[in-house]
């Protein structure tokens, strides 16, 4: 009935070539990051072994294995989410559930804001700045953990406000309509119903730590530091460790004559260990949207 | 020839606004024991208002303020320190159905709990009592363990009002609670209204005016925050004393 | 009252004094940071500090013992310059990718391209300077016949692959803010669904758009080990893609480690993480900014 006109099929030309064009450049970001973790992998695979992960580097560092940096890492991520979980979520609860819409919440959710986009190299001379010199801590464990506390909190701050902010406003208002306070409301009902979200947030910032270097660079990761393998609990405070992050960077580029394959085994096991926390807060997610409960 | 008594609720120069914007403005009105007090009146006329006020849930509503006496039993509850206690005195009914994210069982045994209730034969005991005086235990007593969110808007408003009632409450108040359900459930629960009354005092604001007419004993007209006249519903209907409210009864605005 | 309750109510107001503090605690970060780095830097800030051959001069010889220099313009340069090649990669590919995920290809696939982006968003810093480090010098000394392959391509092509995360999940929030109902009103007008994308959409979505590219710059602007592994450690202003170049980042991680604490040296290095900060700060604000924007129309 309508006979197609030349615009009519050009425009239908262009649409299928832009079409193309989009698939290609979409796929352009993805198979590259395919191929260049296979490749890792390949090139990582005769040294890698449980035996990799359980025993020391040794040889000036040009064998072995990675025992000493996992350990310091575990221990970093492990106080950092200490200290920077239990608060980032009471804040948020705070800004969410107890702040007005004053002057004083649009500054603190500005400074939230902002403290996410700060460049690691500037959080490394904040902990230097204020941990290791300012309070005396001393390049330290104590001193990179809390770096790395004051570089995830704010994200852990701004994804615990979205998943309370998800429980609807009714929920509340019925709550507090049978006599419930404020505080019973959070805990009955919206702290129950925001977990997943919470979770997922604080997985998120968990890898995230794990593969910093430049904060923990400067404050209290080491090159080097001998400690007895196995041993779960070889570091303390105030000692200063090894990072697998710092690790990778050091074989890489401060050592001399180190083994193709062992440096491809540091990235992978460091990839790995990255991609599956990610994994988990991903599987997180889906079984959060299957379980929903309105 | 009634007893004197002193009135349940003693509104006197109450004004609340929102920021700059005035909901009520001197508001006088008492309401007595044990009746069914109806509020009509257009949008925006101050009636959500005025029941926020008395359980102090205006507290939750940001730059909201509330000047003059409500008296509740003789308590001025603008000035009230325990505003939990108070809320449970009150049972309150919002226009739209809410079930809340627990099973029917603990939707219902919810502000028991809260209040400090833990035995299960105490809880049993009113959560059937409330869900039967909601005319909804004949519905769910099978399956109370159901997700209250998944119940239908009407099973979910008589939810809310099993929720209301569960504290015990001497004051029931509903906001236009039939404004998102079915006819069929309307006239259900205007018939639990009707044997509530004799327990405790009712206070029903309502966009339906035949509403009024059918459940209320006595009925205010507010009008853009103010007042307008209280009287017997009788007389506001058949022959009000303002012609304001004449013209909002015949339906000339809405 | 039973006892739950009564103890309850009395560690009520405990527990939401500590979420009070906790909420102010935030802000007080945020200062903190400036402050500090502002602190250890104040010295040579206020005593030593020549603006004009701070930001103009190239000559940067923080070490020299007759002849002390401190102009970071090469400096500036790498940082701008790798910024600059990496957006011009990132920004195309990662709106186009945004355009396709959100108007273009179905749900399965939707969903493993979202995944898949997640994942590239994950991968640490590090691993992508030890990836450049490896694969991509490798590959460009072959492909252009170059003298070494830690160079300014190599640092802003492993940039743009760091960037396009955030910059399609920005842009795919932007897309997803458009209402449904502008695509239907121009598609009732027999536009094809290209037409309707640079028509309808990218208009309409221009400033979640700009928010994700400025988003992008920040996160270039302010990476560290990656640059630091990648593009060598010439302090030169580049003048072909095949120079090696140094970020004001990677200055700052490569030499600090190495001066005295409170030394001259050690107090520009930290004016420079001022400088840093400010120009992150900024970005972010303006992207913040114009997020608001939207949201408010």
């Amino acid at each position: 009935m309508f006979a197609e006109t030349r615009e009519g099929r050009s425009s239908r030309r262009a649409e299928v070539v832009a079409s193309v064009i989009l698939l290609v450049a979409t796929l352009l970001l993805i198979l590259p990051l395919l191929v260049i973790l296979a490749y890792l992998a390949f090139q990582a695979a005769p040294v890698l072994s449980v035996d990799f992960l359980v025993s020391n580097p040794v040889r000036g560092m040009r064998a072995g294995g990675i025992w000493a940096p996992l350990l310091g890492t575990l221990y970093m991520v492990g106080l950092s989410l200490a200290i920077s979980a239990p608060i980032g979520v009471l804040a948020a609860i705070y800004l969410n559930e107890y702040a007005g819409d004053n002057w004083l919440t649009r500054v603190i959710h500005l400074a939230v804001v902002n403290l996410a986009g700060v460049p690691s190299i500037v959080h490394a001379l904040f902990g230097l700045g204020a941990f290791v010199l300012f309070a005396g801590i001393g390049r330290s464990i104590l001193a990179a953990s809390l770096t790395l506390a004051v570089m995830t909190m704010p994200v852990i701050v701004a994804s615990t406000k979205e998943a309370l902010a998800a429980v609807p406003m009714s929920f509340r208002e019925a709550c507090w309509n049978v006599g419930a306070s404020r505080w019973q409301t959070i805990r009955s009902i919206v702290l129950p119903n925001s977990v997943s979200g919470i979770l997922t947030g604080i997985i998120l910032q968990v890898s995230r730590a794990a593969g910093e270097t430049a904060p923990i660079m400067l404050t209290g990761a080491v090159f080097f530091k001998s400690i007895p393998e196995g041993d779960l609990f070889a570091y303390h405070l105030f000692d200063q460790a090894m990072a697998l992050s710092l690790h990778l960077f050091t074989i890489s580029t401060q050592v001399p004559d180190v083994p193709d394959p062992l440096l491809y085994a540091t990235a992978v096991v460091l990839v790995g260990t990255v991609l599956l926390i990610n994994a988990l807060s991903i599987f997180l997610r889906v079984y959060l949207r299957s379980r929903k409960k309105w | 020839m009634v007893e004197e008594r002193r009135p349940q609720i003693e509104i006197s120069g109450l004004s609340v606004h929102y920021g700059s914007r005035s909901a009520l403005r001197e508001i006088s009105l008492d309401v007595h024991r044990n009746e069914i007090l109806g509020v009509i009146g257009p949008a925006q006329s101050g009636k959500s208002t005025l029941l926020k006020v008395l359980n102090r849930t205006i507290d939750f509503v940001p730059g909201a303020e509330a000047r003059g006496r409500v008296l509740i039993d003789g308590e001025d509850v603008l000035k009230t320190r325990d505003v939990c206690g108070l809320r449970r005195k009150i049972g309150m009914v919002a226009p739209l159905p809410v079930g809340l994210p627990l099973s029917i069982y603990d939707n219902v045994a919810f502000a028991p709990r809260m209040a400090g209730i833990r035995n299960r034969a105490d809880l049993d005991e009113i959560v059937e009592r409330c869900l039967k005086q909601a005319a909804l235990w004949e519905e769910v007593k099978d399956r109370l363990e159901t997700l209250g969110t998944r119940l239908s808007g009407g099973q979910q408003q008589r939810l809310t009002i099993a929720r209301a009632l569960s504290h015990q409450p001497t004051i029931l108040c509903l906001d236009e609670f039939s404004i998102a359900i079915d006819p069929v459930t309307t006239m259900r629960i205007e018939d639990v209204l009707k044997e509530l009354r004799s327990k405790m005092t009712i206070v029903l604001v309502t966009n339906l005016v035949q509403q009024a007419r059918r459940l209320a004993e006595r009925t205010a007209f507010f009008l853009s925050g103010e007042l307008v006249e209280v009287d017997r519903t009788e007389r506001i209907f058949k022959a009000p004393a303002d012609p304001k409210t004449h013209q909002y009864v015949q339906g000339f605005f809405g | 009252m039973t006892g739950w309750r009564r103890l309850e109510v009395l560690t009520e107001p405990v527990i939401e004094g500590a979420i009070r503090i906790s909420g102010i605690s935030a802000i007080i970060f945020v200062f903190g940071i400036f402050f500090f780095v502002f602190r250890e830097g104040a010295g040579f800030l206020f005593n030593h500090l020549d603006w004009r051959e701070f930001l103009l001069s190239p000559e940067w010889y923080p070490t020299s013992v007759a002849n002390k220099r401190y102009g970071i313009l090469a400096l500036i340069a790498g940082t701008g310059s790798v910024t600059v090649l990496a957006m011009l990669i990132a920004v195309p590919f990662g709106l186009g990718a945004a355009v396709f995920v959100s108007e273009f290809c179905g749900p399965r696939l939707k969903e493993i391209v979202k995944v898949v982006v997640e994942l590239l968003a994950a991968i640490p810093s590090v691993v992508w300077g030890f990836i450049g480090l490896k694969v991509m010098n490798r590959l460009i000394i072959v492909l252009f016949d170059a003298p070494v392959g830690l160079t300014l391509l190599n640092g802003s092509i492993i940039l743009a692959l760091m960037s396009v995360p955030i910059i399609v999940s920005i842009s795919e929030d932007a897309l997803k803010a458009v209402p449904d109902s502008f695509r239907e009103a121009a598609m009732a007008m027999g536009a094809t669904r290209w037409q309707v994308v640079y028509r309808v959409l990218l208009p309409a979505a221009k400033n979640g758009l700009l928010a994700a590219v400025l988003l992008g710059v920040g996160r270039a602007v302010g990476e560290t080990m990656a640059v630091l592994m990648a593009t060598g450690h010439a302090v030169k202003i580049p003048t072909s893609l095949l120079d090696s170049v140094r970020t004001l980042t990677a200055t700052i991680a490569s030499e600090l480690g190495e001066s005295p604490v409170g030394s001259e040296h050690y107090q520009v290095l930290f004016v420079i993480g001022v400088l840093l900060f400010t120009i992150t700060f900024t970005v972010n604000l303006t992207a913040d900014l114009v997020v608001r924007g939207v949201r408010r129309s």
